[in-house]
């Protein structure tokens, strides 16, 4: 292990950056970012890159679009730090602007399919219009893993916001009630009527896709 | 209501073992007799697997680098964004209130030089005249002269 990280001057650079921005507290990262020291800077994005990226991963299921909302996040904690509420954690504001960016982006990504599937309706290459409906597959195997990762992905999606968030924090995140409470600003009692609303909403949706794809069977 | 609609109304809790006994033991009989409920059920429970997998995503190597380095460059963008507005309006600005500063400094430092000027040059006449008047001496005049050249 020793000989692997000498040999490796990039995994001594992370490991140290690692090992700083662990032992930082939020109020010394608070008042570095202030200051604008850049490796205070380093030692945040260190410390929450992963889970900016992996929530915002959950709301929008693309790596490459994570990592760009994990950048807005940054830049906006980096700009607004001075207005942080130092009564929440840290990471209870950056779970909360995660969020926020992340439901903007599956908007502003709603209108933009509205908009290419207006567009391929009306402009098939081949020039013929009307059916929208992609064909069912020739292949027997409906149910196969990225076919459900669709479906799930689909009936998630589909999701009021408030709803989603609470399950995505609570599902995929596993944070407890009265985190997923300071991230919502919403009581208990709200978060787990939310909660079981989702999981109603989400199971209904399943089912019906279950049974579509297995009529089309 | 039927059985089938009982599954599937309690289908989350029925898989993360959310209800009483007797309800589980209920539907457990049920799904062994009613093949869509069956069949229902596992394509829930194989969804389940997909999410345990989902959450255990990572981020892609060097997605910290890559942060990083994006958040500098657009934070260089910014910067860069705020100079045009110095650089096409308040340098021409600043540059043409210095000129103009300048040259009105100069008119008013030159007509208080011409002022002065022609001030001294009357003092000197009146001196000339009293002392041609009184038939003063040169030499005794000679200090109350002001050269103006």
């Amino acid at each position: 292990m020793q000989e692997c990280i000498t040999n490796d001057r990039h995994n001594i650079i992370i490991l140290n950056l690692s090992f700083y921005s662990e032992l930082m507290t939020d109020q010394e990262l608070i008042t570095g970012i202030l200051n604008h020291d850049k490796p205070v800077i380093q030692a945040l994005v260190n410390k929450y890159h992963k889970q900016v990226i992996k929530t915002a991963f959950y709301f929008v299921h693309d790596m490459d679009d994570a990592e760009d909302i994990a950048q807005d996040v940054c830049i906006e904690i980096l700009e607004k730090v001075g207005h942080f509420n130092r009564t929440a954690t840290l990471s209870t504001w950056i779970y909360r602007v995660t969020v926020n960016k992340s439901l903007n982006f599956v908007r502003k990504n709603k209108r933009k399919q509205l908009v290419q599937q207006f567009e391929s309706f009306f402009y098939k290459k081949d020039g013929k219009s009307g059916n929208a409906m992609a064909e069912p597959s020739s292949d027997d195997n409906l149910f196969e893993n990225n076919e459900r990762k669709q479906i799930l992905d689909t009936a998630i999606n589909s999701l009021p916001e408030n709803q989603k968030t609470a399950f995505i924090l609570s599902k995929y995140e596993e944070l407890s009630y009265k985190e997923i409470t300071e991230i919502m600003n919403l009581s208990l009692a709200s978060v787990e009527s939310l909660l079981q609303r989702a999981k109603q909403n989400l199971q209904k949706k399943l089912i019906v896709q279950f049974s579509e794809y297995s009529n089309r069977k | 209501m039927k059985h089938c609609e009982l599954l599937q109304k309690d289908l989350f809790a029925y898989v993360e073992n959310e209800l009483s006994p007797v309800r589980i033991q209920h539907l457990d009989q049920h799904i062994s007799e009613c093949a869509e409920c069956n069949r229902i059920l596992a394509e829930f429970r194989s969804v389940l697997t997909l999410m345990e997998e989902q959450r255990s995503v990572e981020p892609r190597p060097f997605a910290e680098t890559r942060i990083l380095q994006g958040i500098e460059s657009r934070l260089a963008k910014r910067q860069k964004s705020v100079n045009p507005l110095f650089a096409r309006i308040l340098q021409p600005a600043l540059i043409s209130f210095g000129v103009a500063a300048a040259l009105a400094l100069g008119f008013f430092l030159g007509t208080g030089f011409a002022d002065t000027h022609s001030q001294y040059s009357q003092n000197n006449e009146m001196i000339e005249s009293v002392r041609s008047d009184l038939n003063v001496p040169e030499f005794m005049t000679d200090d109350l002269f002001i050269f103006t050249e």
